[in-house]
């Protein structure tokens, strides 16, 4: 089923199943569903295109609000920063976006493009760069396809903003990292710009409604008194590791990334490790899952992400996995986000 | 029972539909129950408390002036906002250079919405998370927004700041300079209200500002009416978490209140069961909760919470509610009956057939099936004697059912029963829907709401931003001051410890910080 518009009743479904695709990280979908709610509210649905209906002639916008999680819920955006952007686009490189693309489907960012597409006037796709939520700026898909994230825009609520221009995305991300502790550790971004037929062959397609789709699953089951996660493994490719108690958790915020692990202990003791998203999952003996694929942890009944920032001692869950795309299978992709880019 | 004891505490619960009183002797290790009384609530809350005081004074074995503490929970500031009655107008003021683009009261409902007619004033000003400031504030700008909003007929203003739990200097500004100018409009400054997480933190502060109409008022005629009855001891009002605060901090911070009725019910069950894990089902006039106790502590719901349908961040207790209760009203159609969700409510002797009323409820089928015969009628009842046990017997299935469903994985943890309503179901019955369960019904289960306001602790909370730095060194300072505040409000320094504590570390500062707060809790000192 394609998707052509987000509506208010999808707001919840989209929500559930971002916060489970950022695969404990992202941050969760907290104000933004509000503010979607709102803006449909005053101004109607927003408009969704797919990858197929993309030509040579779209300029597609990649954006995404880059920063800690704890500031975002209290700077609130307002939306000029993507204004801003959108300007610094059409002075210094001399095009006109045609279409939003969420950077990042898992966690918060799946709902910057949708609450932008009004302001902006410019519809969606259903897709993101990334699949699931990823710590860093290089851990995308476009950049598996040779495509440059320079140049990068940031800009800020305050009206703060940069050009950015590195050789490659890694150093991209190191200096939008210190743009955005300039701009008070959130900002607004926009990269990896790409035509219509670039955006084709590396975005990651259907992303929305994926999450979507997730999100009805879990709602489903709650609504008909069934286990989530249970629900869930028997309807998706999502597989249940383990469940029981959280137990021994150890956070430490580490250069403005929540890093730690925490254990799950029940049929099997499970220790995850973190670092802002879930990364590995192990027993003593074997590993049970591993960074790219999405591992998540819900409540054992209602199915509900648990994030790595809001882990707390005796909470009952279900750790789950759930395949990433295919394109961070591959050797380069591996490269880029297996467990040895994480230090494992 | 003229053993008139020396010394002694009351705890009273105002329910939606009964107040309920307990008068406990002290002893050191335990507490006796001297006396408990049932009193309607009055739809004015006030009489409600005067009536059951009366009633101490007059048939309690003790003296007014031995009563050491009297101890108040209530159901008053959820209500008020439930009901969208009682509130202050309220307008708010944003000292937010970023001027956010969802505005406040997205997605409450309307109703309350259009009670509190929220009225709002971006200015400049706010912080960043390093402490540099947005911008500053120009006064001349906030006296114009404040007239602005007390011409829109804001009885009550909210002072809401970015980053002000890091950095309240600008919003204590904006406080002295809307007294110095406007004289003492209720006032509530955001840092007081929470921690970091804008939309929670504004809609915090808001409530707090729309419940000082209701809690201000009420608690200051409570203690002009306990003067006036000869009780002269100290009121402590049970919070959120259980323990206590004083009667200035309740009407200073009214949102304080809004989960205290919950949390207590739960925590006056346990305490009277005497077991520390178990599960209470508190059958009242309108409803029944179903909630958790383990290791003595109310299992509360992950993450913030809905009122009302409004995110805030307090943590409430985790229940299961069902519109079953003593009031609940009877409806026949020809397919089957209903019991609930409407109720008499407090009404229940005026409108009940049992008492000569019209109405059906669930005490009069309890009556007619013969299991409940606690209250005397000569009534006729419309329906036969065989319906009205199948309805009780439903009844029970419903609540088993919703049990099962809440406690799945507490299969062997025993189930307390408590609340007015609970009388109409003999625990023989009870137990053969429970045949894996211990079920147990303990005494002056009708007013356990009361016994667990009696038995609150007392306590005292610091709430500060830290350096992470020294954390230990700090922590550790900060945990004998909470406890030495719980003491200077009354608890017994021996009994003291630490009942929360949380760190919240800030990402992205350049020195490491964090916010404690920490609650320590005691219990009364005799």
């Amino acid at each position: 089923m394609t998707m052509n518009k987000i509506e208010k009743k999808d707001i919840p479904a989209l929500a559930l199943g971002a916060a489970l695709l950022g695969s404990g990280g992202g941050g969760t979908p907290t104000y933004e569903p509000l503010m979607l709610s709102a803006l449909i509210d005053q101004f109607g649905p927003i408009p969704v295109v797919t990858t197929e209906s993309l030509t040579a002639e779209d300029c597609v916008l990649p954006i995404a609000y880059m920063g800690a999680p704890s500031v975002s819920i209290e700077k609130l955006p307002n939306g000029r920063e993507y204004e801003i952007i959108r300007q610094n686009v059409e002075t210094f490189l001399g095009k006109k976006p045609s279409v939003l693309i969420s950077a990042e489907i898992g966690g918060s960012n799946a709902f910057t493009a949708l609450l932008l597409s009004h302001r902006l006037q410019l519809p969606v796709l259903d897709a993101d760069l990334i699949g699931r939520a990823f710590p860093q700026l290089e851990m995308a898909t476009p950049n598996l396809f040779g495509i440059s994230a320079s140049p990068a825009f940031i800009a800020d609520s305050l009206g703060k903003s940069a050009l950015l221009q590195a050789p490659d995305a890694a150093t991209i991300e190191l200096m939008a990292r210190h743009m955005t502790i300039a701009c008070g550790s959130s900002a607004a971004i926009a990269l990896y710009l790409m035509s219509g037929t670039e955006a084709k062959t590396s975005v990651v397609a259907g992303s929305l409604s994926r999450a979507c789709m997730l999100g009805d699953l879990i709602l489903y089951a709650q609504a008909q008194g069934l286990r989530a996660p249970e629900y869930l493994a028997t309807k998706t490719d999502a597989r249940i590791i383990a469940t029981g108690s959280i137990r021994n958790i150890q956070t430490q915020i580490i250069d403005g990334f929540t890093v730690g692990t925490a254990s799950i202990e029940g049929d099997q003791n499970v220790t995850v490790s973190y670092k802002n998203e879930f990364l590995l999952a192990r027993t003593e003996h074997t590993i049970c899952a591993a960074t790219p694929d999405i591992i998540a942890l819900l409540d054992e009944e209602t199915g509900i992400p648990i994030q790595t920032d809001s882990l707390a001692y005796g909470l009952r869950v279900a750790l789950v996995t759930i395949p990433a795309p295919a394109i961070w299978k591959t050797k380069k992709g591996l490269e880029l986000t297996g467990p040895h880019a994480f230090g494992f | 029972m003229n053993n008139k004891s020396s010394r002694s505490i009351i705890g009273i619960d105002i329910g939606g539909t009964n107040t309920d009183s307990v008068v406990l002797s002290l002893q050191p290790l335990s507490q006796e129950v001297l006396f408990t009384a049932k009193t309607t609530t009055s739809s004015d809350i006030i009489s409600g408390i005067e009536k059951a005081l009366a009633t101490i004074v007059q048939k309690a074995p003790i003296n007014a002036h031995d009563v050491c503490a009297l101890f108040i929970s209530s159901t008053h500031a959820i209500n008020a906002i439930l009901e969208a009655k009682n509130l202050h107008t309220v307008g708010i003021i944003r000292l937010a250079q970023n001027n956010p683009a969802i505005l406040p009261g997205t997605g409450w409902n309307e109703h309350l919405k259009q009670a509190l007619k929220l009225s709002v004033e971006t200015v400049a000003g706010g912080y960043e998370i390093d402490g540099r400031v947005m911008a500053p504030i120009n006064k001349q700008e906030v006296i114009n927004a404040t007239k602005r909003l007390l011409d829109k007929g804001a009885e009550s203003i909210a002072i809401m700041g970015v980053f002000s739990p890091l950095y309240p200097e600008q919003e204590r500004m904006v406080k002295d300079l809307i007294i110095s100018r406007f004289g003492h409009i209720p006032l509530t400054c955001s840092y007081e209200m929470g921690s970091i997480g804008f939309i929670e933190r504004e809609n915090a502060t808001i409530l707090n500002s729309a419940l000082k109409k209701c809690i201000a008022d009420g608690f200051k005629q409570i203690s002009d009416c306990c003067n006036a009855k000869g009780f002269s001891c100290p009121f402590y009002v049970v919070q959120n978490n259980g323990s206590t605060i004083t009667l200035e901090q309740a009407r200073a911070f009214p949102i304080l209140l809004l989960a205290a009725g919950q949390t207590n019910s739960c925590n006056g069950a346990a305490l009277l069961s005497g077991y520390r894990d178990c599960i209470i089902i508190d059958i009242g006039g309108t409803s029944t909760d179903i909630g958790l106790v383990k290791n003595g502590l109310t299992r509360r719901m992950l993450g913030n919470s809905l009122i009302a349908g409004i995110p805030l961040a307090i943590s409430m207790p985790n229940l299961c509610s069902l519109a079953i209760g003593g009031g609940s009203i009877i409806t026949k159609t020809p397919f089957d009956t209903h019991v609930g969700p409407e109720s008499v409510g407090a009404a229940l002797f005026e409108k009940a057939v049992f008492n000569g009323g019209e109405l059906l409820t669930l005490t009069d089928i309890a009556l007619h099936s013969g299991l409940f015969t606690e209250l005397p009628t000569t009534s006729k009842f419309a329906i036969s004697k065989k319906e009205a046990l199948v309805i009780m017997e439903q009844t029970v299935q419903r609540i088993a059912h919703a049990v099962e469903r809440f406690a799945t994985l507490e299969k062997d943890l025993p189930l307390v029963f408590v609340g007015g309503g609970a009388a109409l179901f003999p625990t023989p019955v009870l137990q053969k829907y429970f045949p894996q369960r211990l079920v147990v019904k303990p005494d002056h289960a009708d007013v356990a709401n009361a016994f667990g306001a009696a038995c609150a602790l007392v306590s005292g909370t610091i709430d500060e931003t830290i350096s992470l730095t020294e954390q230990d060194r700090v922590i550790t300072e900060l945990c004998e001051r909470a406890k030495q505040k719980a003491v200077d409000n009354g608890a017994c320094p021996k009994t003291v410890s630490i009942v929360d504590l949380a760190i919240m570390p800030y990402a992205y500062t350049a020195q490491p910080i964090a916010r404690a707060r920490i609650c320590a809790a005691g219990r009364l000192k005799l």
